[in-house]
C-alpha cells in the first residue's frame, strides 16, 4: 500500500491538480489581502479567519477545490489508459483505489493547510498596508480544533467526489456531483435551514457554526469510512477504461 | 504446463456476443498470432485473457493459474500492452517505467534493461507529452517487457505508425522471444506483421476462432499454380472440364496445388492438358500460398457459411 501511494504522488508531478492545490487555496489569502488593505475597520485574527475565511473556504471553494482536484485525480488515469494498465499487474485492485483515496483526501488536507497559511500572509500584507494591527493575538488553539472538525466533516464529501471521479470517464459527471453539492450547501448557509445538515456538503458549514461539533465530526468521519470501503467494492469490480 | 489455457471463453456485450465459445491452448515459448479484422473481438479477447473483462462463460488459466479465481498469481510474470500504450504525459518515460516497476516490486535495473530492449534509453529523460507515436509505442513495449515477462501480451503495437515506425516494431517484436525467453502473444489485424514472427496462429472473426494451428503447417500445405497462357478465359474453359477449378484474376488463372508433391504432378498434367489443346503457354509456376491467402480465404468461407444462414 505504502508503495502505491508513493506512485500516486508522483503521478501528480507537474500535473494540473498540483498547480489547483496551490491556487485555489491562495483566493481567501488574495481576498483577505484586499479586504484588509481596503478597510478602514480593524479585524481581529479571529474575525479574518472564523468570519472570512474559513465561511468562503467551507462553502464554496473548498467543494469545488476538492471536486476540481479529485477530477483531475481520475482523468489522470482515464487519460493515460492508467487504470487498465494497473489492473493487468498481479496487485490488489482494492490497494490502488485506497491509495488514491489516500492522495485524494491528503490533497484535501493540504489544501486547507495552505489557504491558512496564505491567509495568513495575505491577512499580514493587508495589514502592513492599512496599518490597522489586530488587538489580539493570533488564535492558533481554537483555529487549529476548528481545522481538525472542518477535515472530518469534509471527509464524506472528499470520498464521494473521488468515487465519482474514479467511476467516471466522463469528467463532467464529478463536475455535475461537486457542483450540485456546493449549490446545495449554498442554498443551506444561505436560508439557514436545519432540515440538510446530513447533506456531506453542508457538514463542513456545520462543523463551523458549532461550537462543540466534534459530533458531527465523528460522524462524519464515520460515514467517510463507510462509503470509502463501498466506493472501493465498487470501483473493484468495475470495468474502467 | 500450457502458458495459456482457455476453455470455452464467451462474452456477450450490450445484448451482442462478442467472443463465443473460444478454446484455444498456447505453449510456452512460442510466438502466437492472433489474426482478425477490426472489430473481430480480438481486443476483447485479450482483455478477457488479462481479467480485464469479466467471461459470461469459460476459463482462462495463464500458467495453471485461472485469472477469474486467482487474478495476481495468473497475472505474475505476464507483461500486456493493451490498444494503446498508458503513459503518463507530464512524467519522463523513464519515470513511467520507475512507476511500473514499483508497483511491480522490480528494481531499478529492470528499468534500464527495459529501455535497452526497446531503444529508448537516449529519449527516456524527456516528458512523455514530447514523444512522438513511435517513441510512445517503443515506451509502451518497453513498459510491457520490465522484469523480462514469461508471458507478453501484445494488441495492435503498430497501429497509427508510419511505415518506418512499422519495420521499427516489427524488428522489435521479432527479437522479443530470443531477448525474454518467454511466450509471445501478437494481435494485429496486419498479417504480414504476425507471418514474420508467429509459429502458431490464429484466425478470429465474429468472436470465433475460424482456423488456428502451426504456421509453417498451414502455409506448406496449401500452394496454388499459377498459369499465365494467351487465352485465359478458354484455358478456364478447359482446365473446369478436367476437374480443375481455375480462378481468373488479371492475365493469369490460379489453381489450387495441394502439398509439394501433389502440386508438381498437377502442375504436370494442366501443363500438358493446355499445351495439347493449344494454348500458347508463357508460364506455369507454384506458389506457396501466404497467410493472406489462408485469411482471405477464410473470411470467404465465413460469409459464405453466414450468407447460407441468414
Amino acid at each position: 500500500m505504502i508503495r502505491h501511494i508513493g506512485v500516486e504522488y508522483r503521478k501528480l508531478s507537474g500535473s494540473l491538480a498540483i498547480l489547483l492545490a496551490i491556487l485555489a487555496p491562495a483566493l481567501p489569502a488574495i481576498m483577505a489581502l484586499l479586504a484588509i488593505s481596503s478597510s478602514n475597520r480593524l479585524m481581529s485574527w479571529p474575525m479574518i479567519y472564523f468570519q472570512f475565511a474559513l465561511p468562503i473556504w467551507v462553502t464554496f471553494l473548498m467543494p469545488m477545490a476538492v471536486t476540481a482536484f479529485a477530477t483531475l485525480l481520475g482523468q489522470v488515469e482515464y487519460r493515460a489508459n492508467g487504470w487498465e494498465s494497473m489492473f493487468a499487474l498481479p496487485v490488489h485492485k482494492y490497494s490502488i483505489f485506497f491509495a488514491k483515496m489516500f492522495v485524494g483526501i491528503s490533497g484535501a488536507v493540504g489544501m486547507m493547510v495552505v489557504m491558512l497559511a496564505l491567509t495568513a500572509i495575505g491577512a499580514m500584507g493587508g495589514i502592513a498596508l492599512s496599518g490597522n494591527v489586530p488587538p489580539d493575538a493570533f488564535p492558533t488553539a481554537p483555529l487549529f480544533d476548528k481545522t481538525i472538525m472542518i477535515l472530518a466533516a469534509s471527509a464524506p464529501l472528499v470520498v464521494i467526489q473521488m468515487w465519482a471521479a474514479f467511476r467516471f470517464a466522463n469528467f463532467v459527471i464529478p463536475l455535475a456531483v461537486g457542483i450540485t453539492g456546493t449549490m446545495v450547501a449554498i442554498a443551506v448557509a444561505m436560508t439557514n435551514t436545519g432540515k440538510a445538515d446530513w447533506f456531506p456538503w453542508v457538514l463542513p458549514y456545520k462543523a463551523l457554526l458549532q461550537n462543540q461539533p466534534s459530533s458531527t465530526a465523528l460522524l462524519a468521519l464515520a460515514a467517510a469510512v463507510v462509503l470509502a470501503i463501498a466506493a472501493v467494492a465498487n470501483l473493484s469490480r468495475a470495468t474502467l477504461r | 504446463m500450457h502458458a495459456v489455457e482457455i476453455d470455452d471463453l464467451t462474452k456477450a456485450m450490450s445484448g451482442r456476443t462478442i467472443i463465443d465459445r473460444i478454446s484455444l491452448v498456447i505453449a510456452q515459448h512460442s510466438v502466437f498470432g492472433l489474426l482478425g479484422p477490426n472489430g473481430a473481438g480480438k481486443t476483447t479477447f485479450l482483455r478477457l485473457m488479462l481479467g480485464l473483462l469479466h467471461a459470461d462463460r469459460g476459463t482462462v488459466r495463464l500458467f495453471g493459474h485461472d485469472i477469474g479465481r486467482n487474478r495476481r498469481a495468473a497475472l505474475r510474470g505476464v507483461g500486456s500492452f493493451i490498444e494503446a500504450p498508458a503513459l503518463y504525459g507530464n512524467l519522463s518515460g523513464r519515470v513511467n517505467l520507475q512507476l511500473h516497476a514499483t508497483m511491480m516490486r522490480l528494481p531499478d535495473a529492470a528499468v534500464d534493461e527495459a529501455l535497452d530492449i526497446a531503444g529508448m534509453q537516449g529519449a527516456s529523460a524527456q516528458l512523455v507529452r514530447t514523444y512522438s507515436l513511435g517513441m510512445r509505442q517503443r515506451l509502451g513495449l518497453a513498459k510491457a517487457l520490465l522484469g523480462k515477462p514469461r508471458l507478453l501480451i501484445l494488441d495492435e503495437p503498430t497501429n497509427g505508425l508510419d511505415p518506418d515506425g512499422i519495420a521499427e516494431i516489427r524488428t522489435l517484436i521479432a527479437d522479443l522471444p530470443q531477448r525474454i525467453g518467454g511466450t509471445v502473444i501478437l494481435s494485429s489485424h496486419l498479417l504480414s506483421e504476425v507471418e514474420h514472427v508467429a509459429d502458431q496462429v490464429a484466425i478470429v472473426r465474429h468472436g470465433r476462432i475460424v482456423a488456428d494451428g502451426n504456421l509453417a503447417t498451414l502455409l506448406s500445405g496449401n500452394r496454388d499454380i499459377v498459369i499465365e497462357t494467351t487465352d485465359v478465359p478458354g484455358a478456364a474453359l478447359l482446365l473446369d472440364r478436367h476437374g480443375f477449378q481455375a480462378e481468373m484474376t488479371d492475365e493469369r488463372l490460379i489453381v489450387a496445388g495441394g502439398d509439394l508433391a501433389g502440386c508438381t504432378e498437377r502442375r504436370a498434367r494442366i501443363n500438358r492438358l493446355l499445351v495439347e489443346a493449344d494454348f500458347g503457354v508463357s508460364a506455369i509456376f507454384a506458389r506457396p500460398k501466404s497467410l493472406e491467402d489462408i485469411y482471405q480465404g477464410v473470411a470467404l468461407r465465413t460469409e459464405d457459411v453466414a450468407g447460407a444462414v441468414m
